[in-house]
């Protein structure tokens, strides 16, 4: 269920705080500093037509000239504490956001395209907070509004009441409109991730696009997006000009009102110039205030479609849990490993497939475990099920005897590293990269890069560890990517490592000399290693060979080559 | 970077997108017009109303002006609502011309731009800098045209009514449009610097989004969430102070409107006393007064988006300006199988601001038409970067590649890229249904053709098992394992048909039962086509024609696979008995 507008209009409100109240106040006053202007035009109009008040009164159009100053010293408080105001909302929403999608199972994560979900980031936590300063706008129309009412009523009751009518129900009427509003911003929002999720992907790949030659056919794509995007922004634009024109045109026709009651008493003299200056002056606001209504009930069902997207990519996390933004407790350290008990490890896709299926080992420190099998058998799941990046995983993991269960936050550095399939690596510099926000030990980082046989082509840098690697790591080869994501799990040295093939771009001689190094610093380490290779399988104390997610055979590299599983693998190198 | 925008900057954008729609165009002028004619009457009949009670007109007759104000303010309303739907109309037509244009220019450039970018800054550049334009184009050329009419025309009336009351809103007009005129780029640096603040921010958090599997694995979250912290309090920086400076242009105009009803009535009144004007007029003015006030609070709010579009608009326009590093040519590569030259090839990444050393250092070797090459070296010694050279992606530094003897630069890029295919083996998947990712979102290849080539490749069975077939959206993480990967991208070659096929470290990630299965269908595959493999494993080798080793940027040996092998000093026949033991011991 999806938390209300009206909740989250009261979140956002506490989270602007004093900023926001200030908004609130300035307005207020500069509408009541509004009705100034319009009362004494309305007395000199009248003064002249009655011929009364021949002097005209410079005094108070000095005071008037005197409060406008005023009026814009304030108008730009007003913009100030506006911008202060959503600040907070803003940050807290991104912020906890973020939090909540990195505490999910990683590899389920993330709901929809990396660009699709960063739309949602943007656009819709920036839309948000317009909505409370209009609430704002609303009130301090309302006051003023309240008094013009009375003071119009004061010079001509009945004509004041009739003008009441139509307006009441064109509020009432605007109820009707609700569900369109909310189901054209959806559309229009859909369309608008489907574009900006696609300008993402294509440009997270565009050296495949460009090399498949395939430039037209994605800008033939793109064009299409782009067509449906501004089909469904006309249906949303039209609509809300409908409501906005029946809003606005209360005023108007309030004022034909206006004319068509007082028109025995202006014949008589009773309604005068000014009456008619302070009706049309008073009713153009309250017409305004109509209008923003009308904008306002709208928006809470452009929010409800904003805060489903936002609750959406938070795994359903609510907007109370959001804005209060509780930082969890750091996860305790893991104790020193004696031993990794891996119990009937199962992971189960969203189809009821079974991706690994009651999977057992026991490792210690010292040990290498490796995880062999054919493709789509099951090998990374099985790593990533250990490392709790996937939901639907049962069975248990228990570290010395005690069990740590999903989504196994600490099985993160000091204790545990991972380095995936296709490492990605982020445009920071190659050091950033390495210690990842860690405490920053040289000695640390040229032990991590020697341990990948990086050390020589650092040194090849010409700024070395500094050196910027580019967006996902594109500056740097293939091979150069692998070893610096295998420097970065070896950083710190934690106590298990889990390495899903990571020397498949490395040439031979480079990973010859990166499993000797391995062997030279893995001594006191657990290791858990995904491989078709055959000398890394000779150094395991067991191999697991995994067909269909299931063990189909284990143990050391000389009882397995006799048997047809690893007679294969051997005969083919 | 000057913050100033050309006004021949706005001209070229409004000439080029607008043109083309100028029908559109001039439906809208038309309705701009109607919409200021009943906006002008509305006063006009109010103040005949005041009139006619002073001049003690029957009630009939007060009561017909009534009608005819309301049909005056419901036709109006009708002319503004047909405004904004054709404006946005417009608006939008242009912007997405726009954003086309760009995607069409961005993807035409080579990766030495490309490198430097990340997806999330590209989707600022093309969608978010757009969107800001886009309100440019729907609203802002509208809204101030429109705005100067009704300025204009209110001023005219009432000069024609009473000069001096026309004077005096004339006198206002004036002097508003000189301070907005004075103000207009108060606020351009910190809207300027609000976009390159939000494109690192959301640039960060794609680039974040898109390795989360990472992230978790090393436990750098809270680093991220810092991080994260830090370009947002960057971001509030410009936001706060752009928007406090770009409040100067409504603000202003709204304080001096103010003053100016101060004006009419003080003025009003003098000349009513003087029995020079008539009550009605006074009135009218007053309404005129108020209504002054919109035009020009809309010019300033519109100057004021304006200068988060001119933002926009410069970096729109340094977008376009840069230039490709790649000239394309005219000729189409031959439609045989073509030989494939190197010839004194030198190259060296040029990162715009400092010359790097050469990555490769006078390459030459020549392939001739359906034999293959197997290209060896170790990592980083350039054999990738001779690949992306093959395809243009860069060009050479010195010495030319050539295909049947014609250099590169002479081909339509287009051409050369559909001639030659390649399997990296990281492979590119975008966030799109199955279908896409094979043809590239080409509609011209069949369904028949797609299970044709997954059928070859032996992925029929994981085809079965995808919920929505050839329609199920890939996600690169939850439905492909890497190796699976690797074969949709032979999968992707085999649908192109190339004369020339590149395999870089196509099987690094395939089991040694798949790559049996990959090895037959790339024996039908590469029958008889030009063929260049790079791989690690000398297995893979051996069946080549050529051998080829790169050693730190250079030709370190070239010849035919059996010469070589026979030769005992050859590095090849070295690494043959060097790899085997390593392999196979």
């Amino acid at each position: 269920m999806t938390t209300s507008p009206a909740s989250v209009i009261g979140m956002m409100m506490r989270k602007g705080g004093w900023w926001y109240v200030t908004n609130l106040i300035i307005i207020v006053c500069v509408l009541l500093i509004e009705l100034l202007p319009g009362i004494i035009t309305r007395d000199v109009l009248n003064g002249l037509q009655g011929g009364t008040l021949l002097d005209v009164p410079w005094l108070i159009l000095a005071g008037l000239i005197g409060v406008t100053l005023v009026r814009m010293v304030m108008f730009f408080t007003l913009s100030f504490a506006h911008a202060k105001a959503r600040i907070p909302t803003e940050n807290t929403l991104r912020r906890a956001l973020l939090r909540r999608i990195l505490q999910m199972p990683a590899v389920r994560a993330l709901k929809g395209s990396p660009g699709e979900v960063v739309s949602r980031f943007r656009d819709d936590i920036n839309e948000m907070p317009h909505v409370i300063f209009q609430l704002n706008d609303i009130i301090a129309l309302g006051v003023f509004s309240a008094i013009a009412f009375v003071m119009m009523y004061q010079t001509a009751p009945q004509a004041t009441l009739v003008i009441a009518v139509p307006l009441v129900f064109i509020v009432a009427g605007a109820r009707f409109a609700y569900d369109r509003i909310y189901h054209y911003r959806q559309e229009r929002r859909r369309a608008a991730g489907r574009v900006v999720g696609f300008i993402g992907e294509t440009y997270g790949a565009v050296q495949a696009v460009q090399v498949a030659g395939a430039e037209r056919h994605v800008l033939a794509h793109f064009a299409q997006l782009n067509k449906a995007r501004e089909q469904a922004t006309l249906r949303e634009v039209l609509f809300d000009g409908l409501l906005d024109a029946m809003f606005r045109n209360a005023s108007t026709i309030g004022t034909a009102i206006m004319m068509l009651m007082v028109h025995q008493q202006a014949a008589s003299g009773q309604f005068q110039a000014g009456d008619v200056a302070f009706f049309v002056y008073s009713l153009g606001i309250i017409g305004e205030l109509l209008g923003e209504l009308g904008i306002f009930l709208g928006r809470q069902q452009q929010m409800r479609v904003s805060i489903q997207r936002l609750e959406n990519i938070a795994h359903a996390q609510p907007m109370a849990q959001l804005f209060a933004e509780t930082t969890p407790d750091a996860p305790a350290q893991l104790p020193a490993l004696h031993e990794l008990q891996v119990r009937d490890l199962t992971v189960t896709w969203s189809d009821g497939a079974v991706g690994v299926d009651g999977v057992d080992f026991d490792i210690k420190p010292g040990q290498l475990i490796v995880v062999t099998g054919v493709v789509g058998a099951g090998k990374t799941t099985l790593l990533r099920g250990l490392m709790g990046m996937l939901p639907n995983t049962t069975g248990a993991v228990l570290w010395n005897g005690v069990d740590i269960s999903i989504p196994r936050d600490q099985f993160a550095p000091p204790a545990v590293a991972y380095t995936s399939q296709v490492p990605r690596l982020f445009s920071d510099s190659l050091q950033e990269n390495i210690v990842q926000g860690r405490d920053i030990s040289d000695p640390a980082i040229n032990d991590a890069l020697y341990g990948a046989v990086f050390e020589y082509d650092v040194a090849q840098f010409e700024q070395g560890v500094h050196t910027l690697v580019g967006a996902r790591g594109v500056r740097l080869s293939g091979g150069q990517i692998q070893r610096a994501a295998f420097a970065r799990m070896l950083y710190d040295r934690p106590q298990l490592w889990c390495i899903d093939d990571v020397s498949s771009a490395l040439d031979i001689e480079t990973e010859s000399q990166l499993w000797k190094r391995f062997a030279e610093i893995r001594a006191d380490v657990a290791c858990v290693v995904v491989t078709h290779r055959p000398h890394v399988m000779q150094m395991a104390d067991e191999i697991l060979v995994l067909q269909e997610g299931r063990v189909v055979a284990r143990g050391t590299y000389a009882t397995l080559v006799s048997t047809v599983v690893l007679g294969q693998e051997a005969s083919a190198h | 970077m000057s913050a100033r925008v050309e006004f021949a900057q706005y001209q070229a954008l409004l000439y080029r997108y607008f043109w083309p729609q100028r029908g559109q165009v001039i439906l809208l002028i038309v309705l701009i017009l109607a919409d200021n004619a009943f906006l002008l009457y509305g006063p006009n009949v109010l103040a005949q109303f005041v009139e006619a009670a002073l001049a003690g007109a029957t009630s009939d007759a007060l009561q017909w002006l009534g009608i005819v104000y309301l049909v005056t303010a419901l036709l109006r309303q009708g002319a503004q609502l047909a405004t904004t739907y054709y404006g946005e109309m417009t608006g939008w037509r242009a912007a997405n011309a726009l954003r086309f244009d760009l995607a069409k220019h961005t993807l035409g450039l080579d990766m030495t731009y490309h490198k430097k970018q990340t997806p999330g800054v590209m989707i600022e550049r093309i969608d978010g800098d757009v969107s800001s334009l886009n309100r440019f184009f729907s609203q802002m050329v509208l809204q101030i045209g429109g705005s100067l009419l009704l300025l204009v025309s209110t001023v005219g009336v009432l000069m024609w009514l009473d000069w001096r009351l026309g004077l005096l809103l004339l006198a206002f007009a004036v002097l508003s449009a000189w301070m907005m005129y004075a103000l207009r780029e108060v606020a351009v640096p910190y809207w300027e610097g609000a976009r390159e603040a939000a494109a690192q921010l959301f640039s960060f958090l794609e680039e974040r989004l898109a390795g989360i599997e990472d992230i978790r694995g090393l436990g750098a979250s809270e680093n991220v969430l810092r991080r994260l912290t830090t370009l947002m309090e960057r971001k509030n920086h410009f936001d706060i102070r752009g928007r406090v400076y770009g409040a100067t242009t409504w603000i202003v105009p709204l304080g001096l409107a103010a003053l100016l009803t101060v004006a009419i009535l003080g003025f009003g009144s003098w000349l009513y006393v003087r029995g020079d004007v008539s009550l009605g007029l006074i009135l009218m003015t007053i309404l005129y007064g108020e209504m002054i006030v919109w035009p020009i609070r809309n010019i300033a709010s519109e100057i004021d988006q304006l200068q988060q579009a001119a933002a926009g608009i410069v970096r729109v326009a340094q977008l376009q300006t840069i230039p490709s590093q790649l000239r394309d040519g005219t000729r189409e590569v031959p439609m045989q199988v073509p030989a494939v030259g190197f010839a004194g090839v030198t190259f060296a990444y040029n990162d715009g601001d400092s010359d790097t050393e050469p990555v490769l250092r006078d390459v030459s070797f020549q392939l001739p038409a359906g034999q293959t090459i197997g290209l060896l070296g170790r990592t980083g010694s350039g054999k990738s970067t001779l690949i992306r050279l093959l395809f243009r992606l860069y060009d050479v530094s010195a010495g030319q590649i050539t295909i049947d003897g014609v250099p590169l630069p002479e081909f339509r890029l287009e051409s050369l890229r559909q001639r030659v295919g390649l399997v990296t083996q990281d492979v590119q998947l975008f966030y799109a249904t199955i279908r896409d990712n094979l043809t590239f979102f080409n509609p011209d290849i069949s369904d028949e053709q797609l299970y044709a080539a997954l059928q070859m490749l032996g992925l029929e069975r994981w085809l079965q098992r995808q919920p929505e077939g050839l329609d199920t959206l890939l996600t690169s993480t939850n439905t492909l394992s890497a190796g699976e990967a690797q074969l949709i991208a032979l999968a992707r070659v085999y649908l192109k048909q190339p004369q020339v096929i590149i395999l870089d470290e196509a099987s690094a990630r395939i089991d040694p039962e798949t790559e049996k299965l990959v090895e037959r269908a790339l024996d039908t595959v590469l029958a008889g086509k030009t063929t260049i493999i790079i791989a690690h494993r000398l297995q893979t080798v051996r069946r080549c024609d050529y051998i080829a080793i790169l050693a730190g940027g250079s030709l370190a040996e070239f010849g035919s696979e059996q010469a070589l092998r026979a030769d005992e000093t050859s590095r090849y026949a070295t690494l043959l008995r060097h790899g085997a033991t390593e392999e196979l011991a």
